[in-house]
């Protein structure tokens, strides 16, 4: 069945836009971002699953934000720097390893649903257990895809250290 | 759970749209946390207010706009900027196929009058290409590509460029929160409107805003057989003076002329 774009909007658009205002901190790239989100719902309608279109169109939230920050030439700089921080900030009660600026070089290699993945644990603060949730995936999945991120960027850092 | 609750349960509770036993943990951290009970209300209230602000009548329309036109919302490039030409270094002898061949397609019209008077400067012929309009803006020396319902303020030094792959015909107006249609191409109501076609092509002259509120809309009406100008202009004005069709609506126009329209919204920030 087709999807109603004015009734998802009038349910979720606030949401979305809530979400992209956080990320990107700028009205009109997150109004930009936000209509980008539902253009994406609508193609890709006949090949959405699960019961709970907020879960979905929040991660397609962050994923279309993340991909914004990284796109664009004229505000990256400064944009990018901001969610590094947000990210480096929120990954104290961890250990800061994301206090490099490669980290959106880094993001670049990784899987949408990983960045997606650190954003929730790194930005919004989540656990290992309400990001699986999320996902619809074990704990162990998910600490095995921090695992293998962290290494990643561990190594990383040793190399641009020599 | 973590501490605080992250928004993204927040959003989902409120919308109802948890599994039970997760709506059962937050009802119960809602009792005991008022600041967390804050939170929900004031989500409620965003909620509000982002629906006044961006009514979801409007914004389906944008939505539906960008998916089904997405004239030039080009979501596969993602560098949406381009080189502002200089006439000192880009318009050397031979320049317009050096700078086709080079894909910078973009270049002041008002510094090159001379290079295609009143017929607009072809940049480059691109695969993919779609009929349909550009809308740039100059922006600290570079040409900014302005998406659908980007916004754009009083003064800004807009450059249209047009692409119509097989229609030879067109015409290239605009209509403003104010009720105002304006013709942009030809260059007045009694020229032929002949177009290039499969190119990338801009216009002579660039456009300053004006101080009209809301919305500047621009259309690209393009035939197979000549086209009046003054017809679409009278459509044009027609739908202008409908503020509330005027940003979503098709001009009243035979079907057989074909419609493209990007809308530029107007910011109030200065």
């Amino acid at each position: 069945m087709a999807i109603d774009v004015a009734a998802h909007y009038q349910t979720y658009g606030p949401m979305v836009l809530r979400r992209c205002r956080f990320l990107l901190k700028q009205e009109e790239r997150a109004l930009d971002a936000m209509q980008e989100v539902f253009v994406r719902l609508l193609t890709y309608q006949n090949r959405l699953r699960g019961d709970y279109p907020s879960s979905l169109l929040y991660r397609m939230a962050t994923n279309v934000c993340l991909n914004l920050i990284r796109s664009s030439k004229h505000t990256a700089v400064n944009d990018s720097e901001e969610i590094i921080a947000s990210i480096a900030s929120a990954a104290e009660h961890d250990k800061p390893i994301f206090l490099n600026a490669w980290l959106d070089h880094l993001f670049r290699q990784e899987k949408p649903t990983t960045k997606e993945m650190m954003v929730m644990l790194y930005v919004d603060g989540m656990t290992l257990e309400e990001v699986a949730e999320a996902f619809g995936m074990s704990v162990s999945g998910v600490r095995k895809r921090v695992r293998e991120f962290k290494t990643r960027v561990q190594a990383l850092k040793e190399y641009e250290h020599v | 759970m973590s501490n605080p609750l992250s928004d993204y349960w927040l959003e989902r509770y409120a919308l109802d749209e948890l599994p039970q036993a997760k709506r059962e943990e937050i009802r119960i951290l809602l009792q005991a946390d008022p600041g967390l009970q804050q939170r929900l209300r004031e989500l409620t209230q965003s909620n509000d207010a982002i629906l006044r602000h961006y009514p979801a009548t409007a914004m389906a329309d944008r939505i539906r706009e960008r998916q089904l036109g997405g004239t030039t919302a080009d979501r596969t490039v993602p560098n949406t900027h381009v080189t502002w030409a200089r006439p000192g270094w880009m318009f050397p002898a031979g320049t317009v196929a050096v700078a086709a061949a080079l894909a910078l397609w973009i270049m002041p019209a008002w510094l090159l009058p001379q290079l295609h008077p009143g017929a607009g400067l072809e940049i480059t012929r691109l695969k993919g290409m779609e009929s349909g309009l550009t809308i740039y803006r100059q922006h600290q020396g570079n040409a900014e590509l302005l998406k659908p319902f980007a916004f754009a303020r009083h003064g800004d030094l807009l450059q249209i460029a047009y692409v119509s792959l097989t229609e030879p015909y067109g015409v290239i107006i605009s209509i403003d929160g104010r009720g105002t249609a304006t013709l942009h191409f030809p260059e007045n109501n009694q020229t032929a409107s002949k177009l290039q076609i499969k190119h990338k092509t801009l216009l002579p002259k660039a456009y300053e805003l004006d101080n009209a509120p809301g919305f500047e809309r621009f259309f690209l009406i393009t035939s197979v057989t000549p086209i009046s100008p003054l017809d679409i202009l009278r459509a044009a004005r027609t739908l202008a003076q409908t503020p509330h069709l005027a940003k979503t609506e098709s001009l009243p126009l035979n079907r057989n002329l074909h419609q493209y329209s990007v809308v530029i919204q107007k910011s109030e920030r200065q």
